[in-house]
């Protein structure tokens, strides 16, 4: 990871309970302080595009959840893919989702933005392991 | 008799055989004449209705069977009688052959015997289209099924893994009080959950057709162990050894079916606080098939009980989870495989499974 900066998170899932989870999860377990959630993935895609200039502001990784309403985690995999080659390098991505769908869980594995699949509740042992932290 | 008029079209270049025919069937069937191929296609694109076709074979610019033919495409559930004379037998034998052809009959023809073979012909037609509906009914239920199914499982689970997330940052934020409470909600909750898995697992099981992935079985056992590993408090030492040099294709979905139920058990059945707990998983993978051992020394199985874990909601044990489907489950998703299962036991000491899967490698 291109870590020229703290561990900035965004948290990409629409539902509520599991964004406060999570974020509480990563402050208590000191992986970061700096989380920017977003319960609907069209807005975190269009945040990051009113920010592709400004590294100070995109993530360096983001934790996406699979299924949600509207635009789900592979429809954004199909809009991040358009970003340009230097935010799609300094972005990992991780998807962090409680399905247990096969055909789901091999499509993010083969998605070549997708570091790893992370099952939820989001383990956060594993992920510093991950993270070398 | 069907409750309606069969709707039949007649096409023959002979203008008395037309109205012939029309005398003889007006009354009891709907008839549509017309004096060529060209003129019997205008009007089956112009009804849709007709479900038997009558062609004389020997007409002028097309013949009976070229007809046929021509109208295959856009045309292709009416039911086909063929009229024709004793020399023309090598055109009908021909497009019989192609499966265009209900019934010949031989001019000229017998009223009765063209009645007869117009109602069998109509009977095909209508057993047909049944099925046609039923298949396209059986179809949409299926689908319908498979998209609840999905949507079910997500739905469900979700709310699960909330409240092992919440029972997990109760614990970490409290982590000097008893969590006595916290553990058993979690408990249940991984009950539950193991349960909803099953479901989705005998049901994905007994429909599904089968992919073909390729299989790394080490990546594969990591996972599973890195999953169910939290469903079980206290140190297990998990040894997992892989000897794979060939490529191994299979059914990914009832592969992690087998593997996940059988490592999920050797886990929850371990024994109660007792030290020095292991899961020992050996993995052979050769071009023929892939031979899997899963060991541990959990509680074992009675004999008595030996022959029945493979049944439906058969549970040897009280202990902890159990739904009595999981080893159903593998069983059959093994039968799926062509794969084959076998277990020693003794109570007390543990269980070994060995497990047989054939590679469907080229």
């Amino acid at each position: 990871m291109s870590s020229t900066k703290p561990l900035s998170i965004m948290h990409i899932d629409d539902n509520d309970i599991d964004i406060f989870l999570t974020s509480k999860l990563l402050k208590i377990s000191k992986i970061t302080e700096d989380i920017n959630s977003f319960t609907v993935a069209k807005k975190a895609v269009e945040y990051i595009q009113e920010n592709a200039g400004d590294k100070s502001k995109l993530p360096n990784l983001i934790l996406l959840d699979i299924q949600m309403p509207g635009m789900n985690g592979f429809d954004f995999l199909d809009e991040f893919a358009k970003f340009p080659q230097e935010v799609i390098d300094y972005i990992d991505i991780y998807m962090l989702s409680s399905t247990i769908d096969h055909n789901d869980l091999s499509r993010a594995k083969e998605n070549p933005h997708v570091i790893k699949v992370l099952r939820k509740p989001l383990d956060v042992d594993a992920l510093k392991e991950m993270l070398d932290l | 008799m069907p409750e309606h008029k069969i709707h039949v079209l007649y096409v023959d270049d002979e203008i008395n055989n037309l109205t012939a025919f029309k005398a003889a069937f007006r009354r009891d069937y709907k008839v549509f004449i017309a004096q060529s191929g060209a003129e019997g296609r205008k009007i089956l694109d112009e009804n849709s209705g007709i479900q038997v076709i009558v062609t004389d074979q020997k007409m002028p610019e097309m013949t009976g069977v070229e007809f046929f033919e021509s109208i295959l495409q856009d045309h292709p559930y009416p039911v086909r009688i063929l009229l024709t004379g004793y020399a023309d037998i090598e055109a009908v034998i021909s497009a019989i052959n192609k499966g265009q052809i209900f019934r010949y009959i031989t001019k000229p023809w017998d009223e009765q015997e063209l009645r007869m073979s117009i109602e069998n012909a109509y009977e095909v037609y209508h057993t047909r289209n049944l099925l046609k509906l039923k298949n396209e009914e059986l179809q949409k239920t299926n689908n319908e099924l498979n998209r609840f199914v999905y949507s079910a499982s997500h739905d469900l689970r979700a709310p699960l893994m909330s409240i092992l997330g919440i029972t997990k940052l109760a614990k970490l934020e409290n982590q000097d009080s008893d969590n006595e409470y916290i553990d058993m909600i979690e408990r249940s909750v991984s009950k539950l959950d193991v349960f909803i898995q099953n479901i989705i697992e005998y049901y994905k099981n007994s429909r599904s057709e089968g992919n073909l992935d390729e299989i790394d079985f080490k990546e594969l056992l990591e996972e599973s162990i890195e999953h169910y590993r939290y469903y079980k408090d206290g140190d297990i030492d998990y040894r997992l050894s892989v000897d794979q040099d060939s490529k191994f294709i299979s059914d990914g979905f009832r592969v992690k079916v087998v593997l996940n139920n059988i490592i999920s058990n050797a886990i929850k059945y371990q024994k109660h606080s007792v030290p020095g707990q292991y899961v020992d998983i050996n993995v052979k993978v050769d071009a023929n098939e892939a031979n899997i051992t899963i060991k541990d020394n959990g509680i074992g199985i009675s004999e008595e009980h030996q022959p029945n874990i493979f049944k439906m909601f058969f549970r040897a044990t009280h202990e902890d989870s159990g739904s009595g489907i999981g080893l159903y489950i593998v069983k059959e998703a093994l039968n799926k495989l062509d794969g084959d299962i076998n277990l020693e036991s003794t109570l007390g000491e543990g269980t070994t499974f060995q497990i047989k899967i054939p590679n469907k490698h080229e």
